[in-house]
């Protein structure tokens, strides 16, 4: 992550000091009055900073590389086949999996807010929510794209899905080439979360994390 | 509502930018907001398309700061001041160690319980829609970009209740969902790549009607 990166991480999450103290006086006063629930919000939020996140996903993901009768299965009908791979707490409620192929490359948005798969991909990027993504993701994906370091040549058709409603979209890559000889496991880690989002590719066999 | 959260086609932001993987929360502040928002709603305190109208009807200038632990905050200040949680003030008061009167103890109901008939589904895969042109002051779901825009039924979704109807606390007025796809040039003209789409949910109230031909 650049410098610039990272500013603009710190400046969208970190708010004026009152703020943070009127979040803070918030949060106590509302447990004083008891209409939250300490413990189980420290649940929900080990759930999703521990538990779920893209990692889920790229599970999904090699399992469709590896096995084309999953993948068939999960096109078909997402939430059925993620639940045969039992993953605690994850289900496929309302996904929908829009596959990248030869011609074809899908990107995922929510022009309205921030809506992301979060069972399978966990909670979503800040810049996924940023002004920056949401206006220009639909109206000029190319550059958007190219921005990410993206190049998609002119006869591929890219398919913007802005997730407007309930349905959530999960991009499901192309497996790269040279990856015949590898296990799920090792597929697993070429799958990155904005390679799911549709604004990367998935990476290849030898810049693969160890 | 016409605001700035309505972001689809609009200039002036810049290039986008990045944020690492494996990282949940970027912030302390993130992560509380995020950790209050989940207790107020399990709780009935917070509503998701109450509170996105309640974001949504931020001053522009708040909103255009894209301070996100901020803006989520003062929309479930308004949502507990909506439900008599809160009152304007009262967490001021209470910082000062003024005890706040008496306060509502159960959050009032949305909506009736009562079951409704959802609306008859009238288009199908396949079909080519127009899609209305609306401007309601209220919440909506359906983008300023695709007012308007002709495009083709892809997926029936099933049956959903009407976020517009939801936020504005008139009923669930449950409908089918589709799923409609729009020619990037269409909705952009000719600058847009001519092979490229555009997909989004329509609820049956957003489609004006079919296209003929």
């Amino acid at each position: 992550m650049s410098d610039h990166d990272h500013s603009h991480a710190e400046d969208h999450t970190t708010p004026p000091p009152e703020i943070q103290l009127r979040i803070k006086a918030m949060e106590s006063l509302l447990v004083e009055m008891g209409v939250i629930d300490p413990a189980m919000m420290d649940a929900v939020v080990d759930f999703y900073e521990r538990q779920v996140g893209p990692r889920n996903g790229a599970r999904i993901v090699a399992r469709a590389w590896a096995d084309p009768t999953f993948k068939a299965r999960l096109l078909k009908d997402p939430k059925a086949a993620i639940a045969e791979l039992a993953m605690p707490g994850i289900s496929g409620d309302h996904l929908v999996m829009v596959e990248n192929r030869p011609g074809v490359h899908n990107m995922i948005v929510c022009t309205l807010c921030s809506c992301y798969p979060w069972q399978t991909m966990g909670l979503p990027p800040i810049w996924f929510k940023s002004a920056a993504y949401r206006s220009r993701a639909v109206s000029h994906p190319r550059d958007v794209l190219a921005e990410f370091g993206v190049a998609v040549p002119p006869e591929t058709a890219i398919k913007v899905w802005d997730s407007n409603a309930d349905i959530r979209y999960m991009v499901l890559p192309e497996r790269p080439a040279g990856t015949d000889h590898m296990t799920e496991a090792d597929l697993a880690d070429l799958v990155t979360r904005d390679s799911m989002i549709g604004t990367a590719l998935p990476l290849a066999p030898a810049k693969a994390a160890p | 509502m016409n605001s700035l959260h309505d972001l689809g086609g609009m200039h002036g932001f810049g290039p986008v930018w990045k944020t690492p993987e494996g990282v949940a929360f970027h912030s302390d502040a993130e992560q509380r907001v995020f950790r209050l928002m989940m207790g107020l709603m399990a709780g009935g305190w917070c509503d998701t398309d109450g509170f996105r109208a309640d974001v949504e009807s931020l001053p522009l200038q708040v909103y255009a700061r894209e301070c996100f632990p901020a803006n989520y905050l003062a929309g479930m200040e308004k949502q507990l001041e909506r439900r008599g949680l809160l009152m304007p003030g009262d967490l001021e008061a209470w910082m000062a160690g003024i005890k706040l009167g008496p306060r509502a103890t159960v959050p009032p109901a949305i909506m009736g319980e009562r079951q409704e008939v959802p609306l008859p589904s009238l288009f199908r895969t396949g079909d080519i829609v127009r899609i209305r042109s609306i401007n309601p002051e209220g919440h909506t779901r359906l983008p300023r970009y695709l007012r308007g825009q002709v495009g083709t039924i892809t997926a029936q979704r099933g049956i959903f209740d009407f976020p517009d109807a939801l936020a504005a606390r008139t009923g669930r007025r449950p409908q089918p969902v589709y799923t409609v796809e729009f020619r990037a040039t269409d909705v952009w003209g000719p600058e847009a790549a001519a092979n490229d789409r555009l997909s989004a949910e329509m609820f049956q109230d957003y489609i004006e009607s079919r296209v003929d031909g």
